[in-house]
């Protein structure tokens, strides 16, 4: 059997060539290092500020954020999916809900949500909440609608209690459209924070790797700014590669839930 | 022997727009305890409605079934069915779990329902395959498993609806012979749909005829082992083969 290289390989090529191309512009072209640094003074300053901890600690703080942000986004997700499933009235209102907050950017509800809950950690994860919560619901109640009628049919023979049929049945079954509501409410939630950081840094003093950006700008430090975009990006791609393939395979692509 | 289900003149009607089309009607049935009632008739007769009818998931326009003398108002897990469709074990349990997972509401502890879930599992034949997720495995062993599953509970009454129609011929003579062997080692009750006569005959103890619209008992005296290649076999196949044709007109 060919063994299939991983598309790291050719991805990390064409990286370098990019990272090549940079340094290149950089030293030979004559631009201000104010506007472009060398690639090697950007990783310098990475280095340096992660050593230091104000890049780590940033870093920390935002993932902490967007973890609770998805984690309470997803369980309320389910519960008005599973809600809305069981129930008609509940099904009219997530629609409304819908209808109304799934097209809303996150960032127009900004100076609403600061007017009323103040500059904080609790105002950024409301909106890390509002990023997910719509995407997953919309997914997951797609998914509950295209559920094979014949597990619904085994569920009923068996006389399962609606909790249990949606526990054991209804939602492993639309895992697939799970894991896909996430991914949307993820891509989301990442631009609402670092957004909320940028602003909610600004205004109240409070950390995250969008202020830590925001703040080098304001020192002209452009290898900073790099150095800060380069954890986003790097993050992002762990993310997509490492946790969400890593889920998909032990998950949908093991139960040949996904073609 | 006591009778365990019981059918009487069930009639059904589809409507559709204009006017109502008569599915069936007058249709009794009974099966015995430890009895085996194949359905036999032609795709698109309404086997399957009957069989549904039968479990709870449809009702009747006309005429009652009782099972242990109680009405049938909806499904029972006393009634389990086992489905043609190969999709319907959960693609997200392995097979020892699918087949473990109507025990999980017995109150019997984890370890001893995946157990009993593995007997199961090595009477039809799949002790090898515990771990394996439905799409790994061929249409007969899915059916294999859905057969486990469905007597890992031991329900009082089987109903089977073309499980095998989907699968090659050596495939469907090996779950027949399965299916015969699990029927008198458990003493189990079943009704068996089908449209396949030879089917019908290695399986049965008593044989419902259904053709447009009615349907008419066909005594059955057949010893077991069954033999196809039996002189008794083929007469039998013979005269329920004109028996068909006739009641097709």
């Amino acid at each position: 059997m060919k063994k299939q290289l991983s598309p790291w390989v050719n991805r990390s090529l064409y990286i370098l060539i990019l990272l090549v191309v940079w340094e290149a512009t950089a030293r030979y072209s004559g631009v201000s290092p104010l506007v472009l640094p060398p690639v090697s003074g950007v990783f310098k300053v990475l280095f340096s500020s992660l050593l230091d901890g104000s890049l780590a600690a940033n870093t920390l703080l935002s993932l902490g954020l967007i973890a609770a942000g998805l984690g309470i986004g997803s369980t309320l997700g389910i519960l008005l999916a599973v809600g809305a499933a069981r129930w008609k009235p509940a099904r009219d209102l997530v629609d409304t809900l819908l209808l109304i907050f799934h097209p809303l950017p996150g960032i127009a509800l900004f100076p609403l949500v600061i007017l009323w809950f103040g500059v904080g950690y609790f105002s950024i994860v409301i909106l890390i909440v509002h990023s997910v919560l719509w995407p997953m619901v919309t997914n997951l109640l797609s998914g509950f609608e295209s559920l094979p009628e014949i597990y619904r049919m085994v569920g009923t023979n068996y006389q399962l209690k609606p909790a249990a049929f949606s526990f054991y049945i209804l939602l492993p079954g639309s895992f697939p459209q799970f894991i896909a509501g996430f991914k949307i409410g993820w891509a989301r939630a990442w631009r609402a924070l670092i957004s909320a950081e940028m602003i909610f840094g600004a205004a109240g003093g409070l950390g995250g790797l969008g202020w830590f950006i925001f703040k080098r700008r304001v020192f002209m430090d452009t290898p900073g700014i790099f150095a800060g975009l380069i954890v986003i990006i790097v993050i992002g791609m762990l993310v997509e590669d490492l946790i969400f393939t890593a889920v998909e395979k032990r998950t949908v692509l093991r139960w040949g839930m996904k073609s | 022997m006591k009778t365990l289900l019981e059918a009487k003149s069930l009639a059904v009607s589809f409507s559709s727009g204009a006017g109502s089309r008569r599915i069936f009607s007058g249709i009794d049935l009974t099966l015995k305890e430890g009895g085996f009632l194949s359905i036999l008739g032609p795709s698109g007769c309404g086997k399957t409605t009957l069989l549904k009818i039968l479990a709870g998931f449809h009702h009747a326009d006309s005429g009652t079934v009782t099972h242990g003398g109680k009405t049938v108002t909806g499904p029972e897990k006393q009634r389990l069915m086992i489905f043609q469709d190969f999709q319907q074990l959960f693609p997200w349990m392995t097979v020892l779990k699918n087949t473990a997972f109507p025990l999980r509401f017995s109150g019997l502890p984890r370890p001893r329902r995946e157990a009993l879930a593995a007997d199961y599992l090595e009477r039809v034949g799949m002790a090898e395959h515990l771990a394996s997720y439905p799409h790994e495995l061929s249409g007969g062993m899915k059916q294999r498993v859905a057969l486990a599953r469905a007597l890992v509970t031991r329900p009082d009454i089987l109903l089977m609806d073309e499980p095998f129609a989907g699968l090659d011929a050596p495939a469907r003579k090996n779950l027949r012979a399965l299916v015969t062997n699990l029927w008198s080692d458990l003493g189990l009750s079943v009704i068996f749909v089908t449209h396949d006569i030879e089917e019908a005959l290695v399986l049965s103890e008593t044989l419902l005829l259904f053709s447009r619209g009615t349907a008419k008992d066909y005594p059955l005296e057949l010893p077991r082992p069954r033999d196809e290649s039996s002189e008794a076999f083929r007469n039998l196949r013979e005269d329920l083969y004109s028996e068909i044709s006739s009641l097709r007109g």
